[in-house]
Protein backbone atom coordinates (compact mmCIF):
# COMPACT_ATOMS: atom_id res chain seq x y z
CA UNK A 1 0.00 0.00 0.00
CA UNK A 2 1.00 3.52 -0.98
CA UNK A 3 2.21 5.78 2.26
CA UNK A 4 0.51 9.30 2.49
CA UNK A 5 2.58 11.66 3.90
CA UNK A 6 0.80 14.89 5.27
CA UNK A 7 3.46 17.19 3.57
CA UNK A 8 3.15 15.75 0.21
CA UNK A 9 1.41 17.78 -1.59
CA UNK A 10 0.47 15.05 -3.43
CA UNK A 11 1.72 14.87 -6.99
CA UNK A 12 2.74 11.14 -7.58
CA UNK A 13 -0.45 8.97 -8.02
CA UNK A 14 -0.74 5.68 -8.03
CA UNK A 15 -1.47 3.85 -11.32
CA UNK A 16 -5.22 3.52 -9.95
CA UNK A 17 -5.51 7.07 -9.05
CA UNK A 18 -4.33 8.54 -12.66
CA UNK A 19 -6.79 6.29 -13.95
CA UNK A 20 -9.68 7.85 -11.89
CA UNK A 21 -8.12 11.41 -12.83
CA UNK A 22 -8.68 10.57 -16.56
CA UNK A 23 -12.59 10.33 -16.19
CA UNK A 24 -13.65 13.58 -18.32
CA UNK A 25 -15.87 15.59 -15.83
CA UNK A 26 -18.46 17.59 -16.41
CA UNK A 27 -19.10 21.07 -16.43
CA UNK A 28 -21.92 23.49 -15.71
CA UNK A 29 -25.08 24.11 -17.98
CA UNK A 30 -23.44 26.91 -20.40
CA UNK A 31 -27.27 28.72 -19.29
CA UNK A 32 -26.58 28.99 -15.88
CA UNK A 33 -23.98 31.41 -16.40
CA UNK A 34 -26.91 34.34 -16.86
CA UNK A 35 -28.62 32.75 -13.71
CA UNK A 36 -25.58 33.02 -11.88
CA UNK A 37 -25.66 36.70 -11.75
CA UNK A 38 -27.64 38.57 -9.65
CA UNK A 39 -30.07 40.57 -11.22
CA UNK A 40 -28.41 44.43 -11.66
CA UNK A 41 -30.76 46.90 -9.92
CA UNK A 42 -32.27 49.79 -11.79
CA UNK A 43 -29.93 53.37 -11.63
CA UNK A 44 -31.19 55.46 -8.85
CA UNK A 45 -30.78 57.97 -12.16
CA UNK A 46 -31.56 56.55 -15.44
CA UNK A 47 -30.21 58.48 -18.45
CA UNK A 48 -33.70 59.77 -19.88
CA UNK A 49 -34.29 61.73 -16.79
CA UNK A 50 -30.65 62.92 -16.57
CA UNK A 51 -31.14 64.02 -20.16
CA UNK A 52 -34.55 65.83 -19.40
CA UNK A 53 -33.23 67.46 -16.74
CA UNK A 54 -30.24 68.96 -18.77
CA UNK A 55 -32.31 70.09 -20.99
CA UNK A 56 -34.73 71.70 -18.73
CA UNK A 57 -31.69 73.42 -17.49
CA UNK A 58 -30.71 74.93 -20.67
CA UNK A 59 -34.40 76.18 -21.51
CA UNK A 60 -34.36 77.98 -18.67
CA UNK A 61 -30.88 79.50 -18.91
CA UNK A 62 -31.92 80.37 -22.87
CA UNK A 63 -35.19 81.99 -21.37
CA UNK A 64 -33.09 83.97 -18.63
CA UNK A 65 -31.17 85.64 -20.89
CA UNK A 66 -33.49 86.53 -23.52
CA UNK A 67 -35.69 88.34 -21.00
CA UNK A 68 -34.97 92.31 -20.81
CA UNK A 69 -34.66 93.78 -17.64
CA UNK A 70 -37.96 95.30 -16.74
CA UNK A 71 -38.97 98.29 -14.51
CA UNK A 72 -37.68 98.92 -11.26
CA UNK A 73 -41.06 99.02 -9.33
CA UNK A 74 -39.31 100.82 -5.98
CA UNK A 75 -39.87 104.21 -4.91
CA UNK A 76 -39.78 107.38 -7.79
CA UNK A 77 -36.79 108.69 -8.13
CA UNK A 78 -36.00 112.24 -7.61
CA UNK A 79 -34.22 114.04 -10.66
CA UNK A 80 -30.88 115.55 -10.63
CA UNK A 81 -30.74 118.23 -9.09
CA UNK A 82 -29.37 120.98 -12.16
CA UNK A 83 -32.80 120.24 -13.69
CA UNK A 84 -34.86 121.62 -10.54
CA UNK A 85 -36.69 124.52 -10.76
CA UNK A 86 -35.69 127.66 -9.39
CA UNK A 87 -37.44 128.07 -5.88
CA UNK A 88 -38.36 132.26 -5.54
CA UNK A 89 -38.21 132.80 -2.29
CA UNK A 90 -38.11 136.74 -2.24
CA UNK A 91 -40.78 137.07 -5.07
CA UNK A 92 -41.72 140.88 -4.28
CA UNK A 93 -38.23 141.78 -4.13
CA UNK A 94 -37.47 140.00 -7.67
CA UNK A 95 -40.65 142.05 -8.92
CA UNK A 96 -39.33 145.72 -7.65
CA UNK A 97 -35.87 145.11 -9.26
CA UNK A 98 -37.99 144.78 -12.49
CA UNK A 99 -39.99 147.65 -12.06
CA UNK A 100 -36.84 149.57 -11.98
CA UNK B 1 -6.85 39.97 -6.28
CA UNK B 2 -10.19 40.47 -4.85
CA UNK B 3 -8.94 42.35 -1.94
CA UNK B 4 -12.23 44.74 -2.66
CA UNK B 5 -14.33 41.54 -1.68
CA UNK B 6 -16.19 43.99 1.12
CA UNK B 7 -17.17 46.42 -1.04
CA UNK B 8 -18.64 44.14 -3.37
CA UNK B 9 -17.16 42.65 -6.36
CA UNK B 10 -17.93 44.66 -10.14
CA UNK B 11 -20.02 42.88 -12.88
CA UNK B 12 -16.16 42.01 -14.65
CA UNK B 13 -15.02 40.61 -11.28
CA UNK B 14 -17.75 37.80 -11.27
CA UNK B 15 -17.61 37.47 -15.17
CA UNK B 16 -13.80 36.89 -14.48
CA UNK B 17 -14.91 34.44 -11.31
CA UNK B 18 -16.98 32.50 -12.81
CA UNK B 19 -15.15 31.85 -15.74
CA UNK B 20 -12.55 30.58 -13.71
CA UNK B 21 -13.89 29.02 -10.78
CA UNK B 22 -17.51 27.85 -11.28
CA UNK B 23 -16.46 24.35 -13.30
CA UNK B 24 -14.73 23.58 -9.75
CA UNK B 25 -17.42 25.01 -7.83
CA UNK B 26 -19.95 23.36 -9.58
CA UNK B 27 -18.45 19.23 -9.13
CA UNK B 28 -17.81 19.81 -5.41
CA UNK B 29 -21.34 21.33 -5.39
CA UNK B 30 -22.66 18.85 -6.87
CA UNK B 31 -20.28 15.86 -4.79
CA UNK B 32 -22.03 17.21 -1.86
CA UNK B 33 -25.73 17.83 -2.50
CA UNK B 34 -26.06 15.07 -5.70
CA UNK B 35 -28.92 17.59 -7.14
CA UNK B 36 -27.99 19.84 -9.98
CA UNK B 37 -31.06 22.20 -8.50
CA UNK B 38 -29.77 22.23 -5.55
CA UNK B 39 -26.33 22.83 -6.94
CA UNK B 40 -27.38 25.90 -8.87
CA UNK B 41 -29.65 27.42 -6.05
CA UNK B 42 -26.04 27.16 -3.69
CA UNK B 43 -24.02 29.06 -6.67
CA UNK B 44 -26.62 31.64 -7.37
CA UNK B 45 -26.69 32.78 -3.40
CA UNK B 46 -22.36 32.39 -3.35
CA UNK B 47 -22.38 35.30 -6.74
CA UNK B 48 -24.94 37.06 -4.47
CA UNK B 49 -23.23 37.40 -1.66
CA UNK B 50 -19.84 38.08 -3.97
CA UNK B 51 -21.86 40.81 -5.58
CA UNK B 52 -23.12 42.05 -2.18
CA UNK B 53 -19.80 42.40 -0.57
CA UNK B 54 -20.96 39.90 2.58
CA UNK B 55 -17.78 37.56 1.46
CA UNK B 56 -14.59 37.91 3.11
CA UNK B 57 -11.64 39.41 1.43
CA UNK B 58 -9.59 37.33 -0.48
CA UNK B 59 -6.24 37.01 -2.30
CA UNK B 60 -5.62 36.10 -5.80
CA UNK B 61 -3.63 33.02 -4.81
CA UNK B 62 -6.49 31.54 -2.33
CA UNK B 63 -9.34 32.31 -4.35
CA UNK B 64 -10.59 28.89 -5.53
CA UNK B 65 -9.96 27.39 -1.76
CA UNK B 66 -11.76 30.68 -0.26
CA UNK B 67 -14.84 30.12 -3.44
CA UNK B 68 -14.37 26.22 -2.56
CA UNK B 69 -15.13 26.74 1.31
CA UNK B 70 -18.27 29.10 0.50
CA UNK B 71 -19.65 25.81 -1.46
CA UNK B 72 -18.67 23.57 0.99
CA UNK B 73 -20.24 25.90 4.31
CA UNK B 74 -23.38 26.56 1.68
CA UNK B 75 -23.83 22.66 1.12
CA UNK B 76 -23.38 21.87 4.56
CA UNK B 77 -26.24 24.12 5.49
CA UNK B 78 -28.98 23.06 2.95
CA UNK B 79 -27.99 19.18 3.90
CA UNK B 80 -28.69 20.26 7.47
CA UNK B 81 -31.66 22.38 6.65
CA UNK B 82 -33.20 20.22 3.70
CA UNK B 83 -32.34 16.93 6.06
CA UNK B 84 -35.72 15.37 5.59
CA UNK B 85 -36.20 16.01 2.11
CA UNK B 86 -32.28 14.82 1.30
CA UNK B 87 -33.35 11.34 3.06
CA UNK B 88 -36.04 11.07 0.47
CA UNK B 89 -33.63 11.89 -2.37
CA UNK B 90 -30.93 9.73 -1.40
CA UNK B 91 -33.34 6.71 -3.21
CA UNK B 92 -33.05 9.02 -6.44
CA UNK B 93 -29.31 8.40 -8.48
CA UNK B 94 -27.16 10.49 -7.57
CA UNK B 95 -25.95 13.18 -9.90
CA UNK B 96 -22.78 12.26 -11.70
CA UNK B 97 -19.57 14.87 -11.81
CA UNK B 98 -18.49 12.67 -14.62
CA UNK B 99 -19.13 13.25 -18.53
CA UNK B 100 -20.77 10.65 -20.24
CA UNK B 101 -18.87 8.86 -22.43
CA UNK B 102 -20.21 7.11 -26.44
CA UNK B 103 -17.59 4.68 -25.65
CA UNK B 104 -19.84 1.55 -24.36
CA UNK B 105 -16.96 -0.01 -22.22
CA UNK B 106 -15.95 3.64 -20.34
CA UNK B 107 -19.36 4.72 -19.94
CA UNK B 108 -19.67 1.16 -17.80
CA UNK B 109 -16.76 1.92 -16.28
CA UNK B 110 -18.07 5.79 -15.57
CA UNK B 111 -21.40 4.34 -14.10
CA UNK B 112 -19.52 1.99 -11.97
CA UNK B 113 -17.58 4.63 -10.57
CA UNK B 114 -20.33 6.68 -10.38
CA UNK B 115 -22.43 3.99 -7.90
CA UNK B 116 -18.56 3.61 -5.79
CA UNK B 117 -18.15 7.19 -4.99
CA UNK B 118 -21.88 6.90 -3.75
CA UNK B 119 -20.99 4.47 -1.54
CA UNK B 120 -18.28 6.63 0.32
CA UNK B 121 -19.28 8.75 3.07
CA UNK B 122 -19.80 12.08 2.20
CA UNK B 123 -16.76 12.96 4.19
CA UNK B 124 -14.53 10.70 2.09
CA UNK B 125 -15.62 11.44 -0.89
CA UNK B 126 -15.18 15.26 -1.24
CA UNK B 127 -11.59 15.04 -0.08
CA UNK B 128 -11.41 12.18 -3.18
CA UNK B 129 -12.89 14.58 -5.32
CA UNK B 130 -11.34 17.34 -4.14
CA UNK B 131 -7.75 15.79 -4.23
CA UNK B 132 -8.23 13.24 -7.93
CA UNK B 133 -10.10 15.69 -10.07
CA UNK B 134 -9.75 19.45 -9.11
CA UNK B 135 -6.11 19.22 -7.86
CA UNK B 136 -6.33 20.77 -4.58
CA UNK B 137 -3.38 20.24 -1.84
CA UNK B 138 -3.76 18.29 1.35
CA UNK B 139 -3.37 21.74 2.77
CA UNK B 140 -5.80 23.48 0.23
CA UNK B 141 -8.69 20.70 1.06
CA UNK B 142 -7.40 20.80 5.28
CA UNK B 143 -8.98 24.66 4.87
CA UNK B 144 -11.85 24.08 2.36
CA UNK B 145 -13.52 21.63 4.52
CA UNK B 146 -12.10 22.85 7.72
CA UNK B 147 -10.37 19.60 8.83
CA UNK B 148 -7.00 19.26 10.04
CA UNK B 149 -4.38 18.38 7.33
CA UNK B 150 -4.02 15.01 8.75
CA UNK B 151 -7.61 13.88 8.69
CA UNK B 152 -7.38 15.32 5.50
CA UNK B 153 -4.78 12.79 4.33
CA UNK B 154 -6.27 10.01 5.82
CA UNK B 155 -10.31 10.53 4.82
CA UNK B 156 -8.22 10.66 1.17
CA UNK B 157 -6.52 7.38 2.17
CA UNK B 158 -9.78 5.71 3.20
CA UNK B 159 -11.58 6.44 0.45
CA UNK B 160 -9.02 5.34 -2.35
CA UNK B 161 -8.74 2.14 -0.39
CA UNK B 162 -12.41 1.74 -0.26
CA UNK B 163 -12.98 2.93 -4.24
CA UNK B 164 -10.10 0.54 -5.04
CA UNK B 165 -12.40 -2.24 -3.07
CA UNK B 166 -15.38 -1.18 -4.85
CA UNK B 167 -14.14 -0.98 -8.36
CA UNK B 168 -11.57 -4.39 -7.92
CA UNK B 169 -14.69 -6.50 -9.78
CA UNK B 170 -14.72 -4.07 -12.72
CA UNK B 171 -10.77 -4.62 -13.02
CA UNK B 172 -11.18 -8.48 -13.05
CA UNK B 173 -14.17 -8.27 -15.53
CA UNK B 174 -11.53 -6.26 -17.52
Amino acid sequence: MKSFDPMNSGEDYSEFENQLRGMALRQPPPEWKSLLFPPVPPPLFPKPLLLGIAACWVASLGVFLATPEREDLGPPMLPPPAAEPEIMDNALAIRMENER
Amino acid sequence: MMGGAKRGLTAKDLERIHDEHVAAMFRYGLTLLRDEASVRDLLQDIFLKLAQGRAEAMTAESEKTYLLRMVHHGAIDRIRRDKVRRDHAEAQPAETIFEASPDPDREAYRQRLDAALVQLPQEQREVVVLKLWEDRTFDEISHICCIPLNTACSRYRYGIDKLRALLRPVYEEL
